[in-house]
C-alpha cells in the first residue's frame, strides 16, 4: 500500500518452477472452493439431528438410549433415565432401596435414580409437588411377575422426617386413616400403599387390586419399614400427641405455603375434625428463632386471616379472631415466646379459644429437652430447591 | 545469483544523474500519499475488526462465537392453515356426550350428535390419533387413555374409510414401556393401526406463529407427514400444576425438547398448544376419572368410573364440560388456560353457550 506502482511487475518472465507452484496453489484453492460448495449443498445429516428433541435432560445420549430401550430389553437392576451412577456402583444406584426386594413370583425390574434436576423425566407435571418438600433424590423400581402384574416402588428422600410427613399427608385422601407404628406412618388404599419413615416417603403402586398384587404391596411395605432407618419424630409430635393426646396420624407438616399463605413455612398442623365431617378445623404451631420472629409471624397470620374475612373480636386471652367471609369459620393466631400458636376454621369463637388455650397449656407442659430441640427449619429456597 | 544474470547486469549501462534523480523522486513518499495510504490501511483494519468482533446481530458482522451461524439452517415445518378442522355445520350439536359402558356405541352416538363420523373422516384419509400415554401406568389407574376407547375409535375411523390410521405420542417416561404398560401398544396393533414411537428422526422444528413459547419448537412430525386428519383422545385427570389435564393439554405429548421448562407457565403453554394444533375432533375419555393425585396417580382410590365420552371439535368446550361435570368442579373457576386460549379465539370455554346433545347408551 505504501509502495507506489506496487502492482507493477519488473519481471518479464517467470521460471517454470514458479509457474508450477502457482498452478498448484491455484488448484488447491479451487479444490477448497469446490469442497466448501459441495458440503454446503450436502450438509452432514447430524447437523439436523433432532435427538435433542427427545432429550429430556442433560443426560448423556447413552443413558437416554438406555432409557428408551424396551422393558423386555432390560435386565434386572438395569438403570433408567436420570441415572445418577455408573453401572459399576450398584449400591449407590439403588440408593436407599434394599437389595433383597425381589421374592417369590415377583422379580425386580428396572431401577431409576433421579435428582431434583431430572425428576421430571419420571413424573413430569407432578415433580414440583415433591420438590416443594425438599426432595433430595428419588429411586424407583418395578417388581413384576410372569403374568405382567407389577408393583412399582417410588422412594423419595426428602431430607427430613417433617418433609416426608408433610409429603405423605399431602397425598392422603380426606378421611383416609393412617397407622403410626414404630417410627413409621403408613396406609393402604386398594392397589397401593404409602409409607413415611425417617426422611423417606415411599409409594407402592400395584398394577391392580388382585390378591397377589395386594399381598406383594404389603410385603414390600413391611420390608421397607424394616429396612429404612427411622428418625426421631419432629418436636410437634411431643406437643400434639404426648401433651394434647391427639392421634399421631392426624399430624401434618407444611414446608411452605401453609393455608396458602406465602409467608407460612415450617408449620405443623393437626386436624381436629372428624374424618367424615364437613368441618376442617386445624390447630397449628410453628417455632421461630426468637420471640420477635414469632410475634412477626403471628401478626402475618392475623393479617392473612383478616384478608379472608373480617375481625371477629378477641378470645378472653386477648387473641384476635377473624371470621371467614365465605365459610363462616373462625381463625386466629398468637405468639408465645418462640412459638406461634393458631387455629383455623373453628366452627365457633368459643371453640377457637378452647383450642388456643389447649395449645398454650400443652406448650408450657413440654419438657425442656423438647423445647430445646424445637428449632426452625431453614427457609425453603426459591424454585423448590432444597433447604 | 547465477553467472548469466550477473553478466547481464554488468553489461547494463550505468544510470545517468538525471535518471538517478528520477528514481529517487519516484521512491520519495509524499505526505499526501502517506496519509492516503494510512487512511486506507486503517479503514481496512477497522472493517476487519468490525466484521470479526462486532456482535452477531450487528450489520455486516461475521462473528460466530458458537459456530451456529455457520450451520445450514434446518427447515421449519408448519401445520396446515386452520389446522385439521372440517367445515362448520350449524345444524348439528357442538358437543356430543354419551354415557354408558359399551364404548363403540357410545363413541358412535357422541359422533352422531356432531353429524356422524362421515362428517369428519372421508375415504382415503390419513388419520393421526393422539392418545395420552404419558406415564408407565396400567390404564386402570386413569393416568393414560383407556386402550378400549382407542380400539373403538380406530375401528370407527377405519369403517369410515380412512386409508391409514396412525397412533402417536411422546410419553414422559420410556416410550416403549409406557406404550406396553398402558395397553396402548397392544390396542393399536390389535386394531391394525400404525404405531409411531418417538425417535429422533421423527422430530422436526415446527413453526407456530403467534405462540408465546413454541413459535419454533421440536415437534413429533413423523406421524403428520401426509396426514390430513387429527384426532385427540385423552383421559380426564387432575393435574398438580394446571389443575386439570384433558384434551387441550394432551397435545403436550407432541412436543420434544426440554418441554418441562414450560411448567413455569403451564397455562401459557397450554394456550400455545391450543393454537398449535386445531384437530379434526377430540374425544374426552371419561370412562375413568383421575380426580386426585394427578397427573401420575397411582392409587385406584384416586380413580372413579365416569362411564362417559365427550366428542367435540372444540377442545376448550369439551374440557370445560369435563371440568364441571366429570371432575365435578363446577363452581370453581376454570384454570387460567381456558381464558388464555379463548382470548385467541381458539374455543368456547362456556360450553353452555354451545349446542349439546347428550345420550345414554345401553
Amino acid at each position: 500500500m505504501f509502495v507506489r506502482d506496487g502492482l507493477r511487475s519488473y519481471r518479464r518472465t517467470y521460471r517454470l518452477q514458479e509457474v508450477y507452484w502457482g498452478a498448484a496453489i491455484a488448484a488447491g484453492l479451487l479444490g477448497v472452493f469446490v469442497w466448501v460448495r459441495y458440503r454446503g449443498a450436502h450438509p452432514d445429516p447430524a447437523l439436523y439431528d433432532m435427538s435433542a428433541a427427545l432429550a429430556a435432560g442433560p443426560e448423556p445420549s447413552a443413558a437416554l438410549e438406555a432409557a428408551r430401550a424396551p422393558l423386555a430389553d432390560r435386565g434386572p437392576g438395569s438403570l433408567v433415565p436420570g441415572a445418577v451412577a455408573s453401572p459399576a456402583s450398584d449400591a449407590s444406584e439403588r440408593g436407599p432401596l434394599p437389595t433383597d426386594l425381589a421374592a417369590g413370583a415377583f422379580h425386580e425390574g428396572k431401577i431409576g435414580a433421579y435428582t431434583p434436576d431430572n425428576l421430571y423425566v419420571k413424573i413430569d407435571g407432578r415433580a414440583e409437588y415433591y420438590l416443594g418438600f425438599g426432595l433430595k433424590s428419588m429411586h424407583s423400581v418395578t417388581l413384576e411377575n410372569a403374568s405382567g402384574a407389577s408393583v412399582e416402588i417410588e422412594l423419595y428422600d426428602l431430607g427430613a422426617s417433617r418433609n416426608a410427613l408433610g409429603c405423605y399427608n399431602g397425598e392422603r385422601a380426606p378421611g383416609a386413616e393412617s397407622t403410626v407404628e414404630s417410627g413409621s406412618t403408613f396406609r393402604f388404599d386398594r392397589n397401593a400403599a404409602f409409607l413415611t419413615r425417617g426422611p423417606y416417603y415411599a409409594r407402592f403402586v400395584g398394577s391392580d387390586e388382585s390378591p397377589e398384587v395386594v399381598a406383594e404391596v404389603k410385603r414390600l411395605l413391611e420390608l421397607l419399614r424394616a429396612k429404612l432407618p427411622a428418625e426421631e419424630l419432629p418436636w410437634a409430635f411431643d406437643l400434639f400427641v404426648d401433651q394434647l393426646k391427639l392421634p399421631a396420624s392426624q399430624v401434618s407438616y407444611a414446608r411452605e405455603n401453609a393455608f396458602s399463605f406465602g409467608f407460612a413455612h415450617d408449620v405443623y398442623k393437626v386436624s381436629l375434625s372428624a374424618a367424615n365431617s364437613q368441618e376442617n378445623m386445624e390447630a397449628f404451631v410453628a417455632v421461630k428463632a426468637d420471640a420477635a420472629a414469632a410475634a412477626s409471624m403471628a401478626k402475618q397470620f392475623q393479617d392473612g386471616f383478616r384478608s379472608l374475612g373480617a375481625a371477629a373480636g378477641q378470645t378472653p386471652a386477648g387473641v384476635p379472631l377473624f371470621k371467614d367471609e365465605f365459610l363462616g369459620s373462625f381463625s386466629g393466631a398468637s405468639a408465645s415466646d418462640r412459638w406461634v400458636l393458631g387455629v383455623s376454621s373453628a366452627p365457633s369463637a368459643e371453640r377457637a379459644h378452647q383450642v388456643l388455650q389447649q395449645l398454650e397449656q400443652g406448650l408450657h407442659a413440654l419438657p425442656e429437652a423438647v423445647r430445646a430441640k424445637a428449632q426452625p427449619a431453614p427457609e425453603p429456597a426459591k424454585g423448590g430447591e432444597d433447604e | 545469483m547465477s553467472n548469466e544474470r550477473r553478466r547481464a547486469r554488468q553489461a547494463e549501462p550505468e544510470p545517468s544523474a538525471q535518471e538517478l534523480e528520477q528514481q529517487r523522486d519516484h521512491q520519495r513518499i509524499e505526505r499526501r500519499a502517506l496519509l492516503k495510504g494510512a487512511l486506507g490501511l486503517g479503514g481496512a483494519v477497522a472493517a476487519a475488526g468490525w466484521a470479526s468482533l462486532a456482535p452477531p446481530s450487528w450489520p455486516l458482522s461475521l462473528r460466530d462465537p458458537d459456530g451456529e451461524r455457520g450451520k445450514p439452517k434446518a427447515s421449519v415445518r408448519s401445520l396446515p392453515d386452520g389446522g385439521f378442522r372440517v367445515p362448520d355445520a350449524p345444524s348439528v350439536a357442538e358437543l356430543g356426550v354419551a354415557h354408558g359402558t359399551q364404548l363403540k356405541p357410545m363413541l358412535l352416538a357422541a359422533l352422531d350428535a356432531l353429524g356422524g363420523i362421515g362428517r369428519f373422516i372421508e375415504r382415503g384419509d390419513v388419520v393421526v390419533i393422539k392418545p395420552n400415554v404419558a406415564f408407565e401406568r396400567p390404564a386402570a389407574l386413569g393416568a393414560t387413555t383407556n386402550p378400549e376407547v382407542l380400539t373403538a375409535l380406530i375401528e370407527i375411523v377405519r369403517e369410515a374409510g380412512a386409508s391409514e390410521i396412525r397412533v402417536a405420542d411422546n410419553p414422559i417416561e420410556s416410550p416403549s414401556s409406557c406404550f406396553v404398560r398402558s395397553g396402548i401398544q397392544a390396542a393399536t396393533q390389535a386394531a391394525g393401526a400404525r404405531l409411531f414411537l418417538p425417535t429422533p428422526e421423527e422430530f422436526a422444528l415446527l413453526g407456530t406463529p403467534g405462540a408465546t413459547w413454541i413459535e419454533r419448537w421440536p415437534f413429533f412430525w413423523g406421524p403428520f407427514v401426509g396426514a390430513n386428519k387429527v384426532i385427540g383422545v385423552s383421559p380426564i385427570k387432575d393435574h398438580n400444576l394446571c389443575r386439570a389435564s384433558m384434551t387441550t393439554k394432551n397435545w403436550y405429548g407432541l412436543l420434544g425438547g426440554r418441554r418441562n421448562q414450560f411448567h413455569q407457565d403451564i397455562h401459557g403453554i397450554i394456550a400455545d398448544l391450543a393454537l398449535m394444533l386445531r384437530p379434526t375432533f377430540v374425544v374426552l375419555d371419561a370412562t375413568r376419572v383421575l380426580f386426585r393425585s394427578g397427573p401420575t396417580g397411582g392409587s385406584l382410590g384416586d380413580v372413579k368410573p365416569g362411564h362417559t365420552v365427550v366428542v367435540s371439535r372444540d377442545s376448550l368446550a369439551a374440557d370445560a364440560y369435563g371440568w364441571d361435570n366429570l371432575l365435578e368442579r363446577q363452581g370453581e373457576a376454570l384454570p387460567a388456560y381456558f381464558a388464555k386460549s379463548a382470548a385467541r379465539q381458539l374455543g368456547q370455554p362456556d360450553w353452555r353457550k354451545l349446542s349439546l346433545k347428550e345420550v345414554n347408551v345401553g
